[in-house]
C-alpha cells in the first residue's frame, strides 16, 4: 500500500488494529479511536507499542445522538445482541467522522436486507469464488466455457470483445428471470430494482442497453423512489466512465504486446497489480474513502456496512463486500460466531462446522448446510493412548482448555531466506541456516512431527488401514 | 576476417558457462544450446537491429517453456502469486501457464533491461519446479554464480529395494538432520525426490555437497561424512 499515494483521510481503529500492531499510519492521515479501545489493551508488550506509536493518536469520545442513532440501527440489524458498548461507540464514531465530513445523504436509515429465495441456493457470489481459475493461466484455442473464464483477464482482443456482448446477453436473461421470481416472493417492487442494480454493479461493462432497461424499470416504478434510484444511477456512472477510459489504454498496450505468440494470459509490468488483486479476492478495493474503521468484528462489519460506511482490512485495503460464516454445532444444533472455536461452547465437543448464512425476507438467519456431505461416526469410538505428564509431552487435544507444553521452534528455525533484500549480495550465505543443534530442533526429529500428528490421529484418517496403531 | 576473429573470443566463454551447468540429461544440453545464442548478448541486439532477423528465431531466443511436472502442479498453484511477483516486478519479464500443454512460459517485454533475465527467470522457475522453495530459488534471480546440479542414486552406484531405501534413509537422516547438516556446512540448498537429488548453490560449495551426498549414497557413516565437510570447509575459509 506504500505504493499509492493516497491515504484515508480519517481512520478509526479498533482493538484489533493494536493488538495485531498494524501500521496505521501508512494507511491513513488521521487515526482516531474511542476511549475505551484504549483501555482494552492489556497485554505489556501490546501497551509497551502503544504508547510508543510512531504516529499520532486521537482519542475522542462520539456524541450522544451519534450513538443513540447507531444503537437503534444495530437493533434492527439484529447484531445488537452480539455487540458491546465498545463495539457500538467505535460505530457512533465512524458515523459521526462521517456525517460531518462527507454528509449523511448516502448513509441508510433502515438496513437493506438481503434477498434469499430458498436455504438450498447458495448466493452466486459464493458459488462463483469456487469455480474461479488462477490469473495468468491461460487455455489455448479457448472454447466457449473458457472465454468466460478470459473474461478476468486484462489484455482482450477485438474477437473476444464480440464474444463478451453475446455472453452478456445470455447473463442477463436469468438475472432477469431471478429479479421476476423475487418481486413475486416479495410481493414489493424495490427490493427487486435493488438486486438488480446490485447485480449489475458487479458487471464491469454494463453496455447501453442495460442502461435504456434501466430507466423503463425506473418509470414502471413509483414515483417516490425514483428520486433515490436516480442519484444512485448518477453515483454509479463516473465509475462507468472512468472504465471506459481505461479500455482503449488497455487496447493500445495490447497491440503494441502483438507478436507471434498471442497476449492471452500474460501478466506483464503493465497488469500485474490487477493479476494480485484478483488473486487476493475481489472483496478489496483500491478506492480510497475519506472515513473507514478497521475492525475484523463480525458483527461490527456488518453493521457498518448496512449504514453504507466503509471497512478497511487490517493491510489498510477497503473492503467491498462481506460474506458471512459461522460454526454450527451438528450436535447440540448451537450456533456461534466466533470462527476461531475449535469445541462447541455449548456442549463442548469437537463437533463444529463452518456453515454459510444469509438473512431472508422476514430478517432471520438462513444457514446453509451442505446437505450432500453426510455426517457419519466412523472413526469416532477409538481406544487414546496412556495420558502423559511432562514438558514435552504430546497428548491428543480433547477438550477445550486442555493445558499444552510450549514446543516452539527456535529464532534460527524461524528466520527465511529474503533473496529480494537490499542486502542480500553481502551476506554470509545465499540460504539461511537451518536449525538443527537445539533442543526443539533435537524434539522435532525425535518424534518427527508429521508422523506423529499422522500416526495420532484420533480422527478421520482413511488413508491408514491399522488406524488404531499408536506410535511406539 | 575481423568478424570471424570475434565471434572466436566470444564463443569461449559460453562454452565454459555450458560445462558448469551441463548436469542433467539430453534436454538440458538442448537448452543449453540456445543458451549460446542467449550468451552473445551484444552481438545478438545488435546483429538484431541492425539485420532484422526472422521472426521464429527471435521468438525461440525471447521465449521460454518449462514443463511442470504433474506432482508440482498443486505447488505452482498455491505458489503462484509468490512465483509471478518477482518474475514480473523484479526481472520485467512476462509470465504466464499454459494449461493445455501444461508449461509456465515467459519472455521478454518492451520494459526487460536485460535480455539475460529471461534465462534467469526461467532457471528460478525450474528450480521452484524441482522441489526447491521459493525463497530459496529466488536467490538464482539476484546472484549470478548459483546454479541447480541435478542427479540420481543410480548415477552413483546401482542400488536395488531396500538398500536404496537406506541410503536415501542416510541421506535424509533423522527428521532431516543429515541433510540440513550438509546445507549448513556447505551453504546450499538439497531436495530429496524420491530417487533423484537436487543440489542448488555455487559451483565450489555444489561439488563439496555433491561430495558428500555421494559418500553417504556409496555408505559412509554420516559421522564420517561431517568430519569431513568440516575440515574441507575450514581449509576452504582459510582459502578465502
Amino acid at each position: 500500500m506504500a505504493e499509492t499515494s493516497e491515504k484515508i483521510k480519517f481512520l478509526v481503529a479498533d482493538t484489533t488494529a493494536f493488538i495485531n500492531a498494524v501500521p496505521l499510519n501508512e494507511y491513513a492521515e488521521q487515526v482516531l479511536t474511542v476511549p475505551d479501545v484504549v483501555a482494552e489493551v492489556r497485554n505489556k508488550r501490546q501497551i509497551r507499542r502503544l504508547c510508543v506509536l510512531p504516529f499520532d493518536l486521537q482519542v475522542r469520545e462520539p456524541r450522544p445522538e451519534s450513538i443513540k442513532h447507531c444503537v437503534e440501527f444495530a437493533k434492527k440489524t439484529g447484531d445488537y445482541a452480539s455487540l458491546s458498548g465498545i463495539d457500538l461507540k467505535v460505530i457512533s464514531l465512524t458515523y459521526e467522522l462521517e456525517a460531518d465530513n462527507v454528509g449523511t445523504d448516502h448513509l441508510r436509515q433502515e438496513p437493506v436486507m438481503a434477498q434469499t429465495i430458498a436455504s438450498k441456493d447458495k448466493p452466486e457470489e459464493m458459488q462463483d469464488a469456487n469455480n474461479k481459475r488462477l490469473v495468468g493461466w491461460y487455455m489455448p484455442e479457448g472454447e466457449e466455457e473458457e472465454e468466460e473464464d478470459s473474461e478476468e483477464e486484462d489484455d482482450y482482443s477485438q474477437e473476444e470483445d464480440d464474444a463478451e456482448g453475446d455472453e452478456q446477453e445470455a447473463n442477463e436473461s436469468p438475472d432477469t428471470v431471478k429479479a421476476a421470481i423475487e418481486a413475486q416472493l416479495a410481493g414489493k417492487e424495490p427490493f427487486a430494482s435493488e438486486t438488480i442494480e446490485k447485480e449489475e454493479d458487479q458487471d464491469q461493462e454494463p453496455s447501453q442497453e442495460e442502461l435504456d432497461k434501466l430507466f423503463e424499470q425506473l418509470k414502471c416504478a413509483p414515483s417516490a423512489e425514483e428520486e433515490k434510484e436516480l442519484s444512485e444511477l448518477l453515483v454509479s456512472q463516473p465509475a462507468e466512465v472512468d472504465e471506459e477510459v481505461s479500455e482503449p489504454q488497455e487496447a493500445k498496450q495490447s497491440q503494441n504486446l502483438d507478436e507471434d505468440v498471442g497476449d492471452d494470459g500474460w501478466i506483464t509490468h503493465s497488469n500485474i497489480k490487477k493479476a494480485k488483486k484478483a488473486l487476493e479476492g475481489k472483496v478489496e478495493t483500491d478506492e480510497v474513502p475519506p472515513v473507514a474503521c478497521m475492525t475484523t468484528d463480525y458483527a461490527l462489519q456488518n453493521v457498518l456496512k448496512q449504514l453504507n460506511l466503509h471497512l478497511a482490512a487490517l493491510n489498510g485495503r477497503i473492503i467491498k463486500q462481506l460474506r458471512t460464516y459461522i460454526l454450527r454445532c451438528y450436535a447440540c444444533y448451537k450456533t456461534t460466531s466466533i470462527m476461531t472455536k475449535v469445541f462447541c461452547p455449548n456442549c463442548g465437543n469437537k463437533t463444529l462446522k463452518r456453515v454459510a448464512v444469509s438473512l431472508d425476507e422476514n430478517g432471520r438467519q438462513v444457514i446453509h448446510i451442505n446437505t450432500r456431505r453426510p455426517l457419519t461416526n466412523k472413526y469416532k469410538n477409538q481406544s487414546l493412548p496412556r495420558f502423559q505428564g511432562g514438558k514435552h509431552s504430546r497428548n491428543p487435544i480433547l477438550f477445550e482448555d486442555q493445558p499444552m507444553p510450549r514446543q516452539m521452534p527456535s529464532r534460527v528455525a524461524k528466520t527465511k531466506t529474503n533473496a529480494l533484500d537490499q542486502d542480500y549480495t553481502a551476506g554470509f550465505s545465499p540460504f539461511v541456516l537451518r536449525d538443527v543443534d537445539s533442543k526443539s530442533a533435537m524434539l522435532r526429529s525425535k518424534g518427527n512431527l508429521k508422523e506423529w500428528a499422522r500416526n495420532n490421529n484420533f480422527e478421520e484418517d482413511r488413508r491408514r488401514k491399522n488406524y488404531n496403531r499408536l506410535y511406539k | 576476417m575481423e568478424a570471424e576473429n570475434i565471434r572466436a573470443d566470444a564463443f569461449e566463454p559460453a562454452k565454459r558457462a555450458t560445462k558448469r551447468g551441463a548436469s542433467g540429461g539430453g534436454q538440458q544440453d538442448v537448452e543449453m544450446q540456445v543458451d549460446e545464442a542467449t550468451g552473445i548478448e551484444g552481438q545478438v541486439l545488435g546483429s538484431s537491429r541492425a539485420s532484422a532477423p526472422p521472426k521464429a528465431k527471435r521468438a525461440r531466443s525471447e521465449l521460454r517453456k518449462v514443463s511442470v511436472p504433474p506432482h508440482r502442479y498443486s505447488s505452482l498453484k498455491e505458489h503462484w502469486m509468490k512465483i509471478f511477483t518477482p518474475v514480473v516486478e523484479h526481472m520485467k519479464l512476462q509470465i504466464r501457464f499454459n494449461m493445455k500443454a501444461r508449461q509456465v512460459e515467459l519472455r521478454v517485454g518492451p520494459e526487460t533491461p536485460d535480455i539475460a533475465n529471461l534465462q534467469r527467470g526461467a532457471d528460478f522457475v525450474r528450480a521452484f519446479l524441482c522441489g526447491f522453495e521459493v525463497d530459496d530459488a529466488l536467490a538464482l534471480l539476484r546472484l549470478e554464480d548459483l546454479f541447480v546440479e541435478s542427479f540420481e542414486i543410480k548415477d552413483v552406484k546401482t542400488l536395488r529395494g531396500d538398500h536404496q531405501s537406506r541410503a536415501i534413509g542416510r541421506l535424509a537422516g533423522k527428521g532431516g538432520r543429515t541433510k540440513f547438516t550438509i546445507e549448513n556446512v556447505t551453504k546450499t540448498r538439497i531436495v530429496l525426490a524420491d530417487s533423484k537429488i537436487h543440489i542448488l548453490g555455487s559451483y565450489q560449495n555444489i561439488q563439496l555437497a555433491r561430495r558428500a551426498v555421494c559418500n553417504l549414497i556409496l555408505g559412509s557413516p554420516p559421522s564420517k561424512v561431517y568430519g569431513n565437510l568440516r575440515a574441507v570447509a575450514s581449509r576452504l575459509s582459510e582459502r578465502m
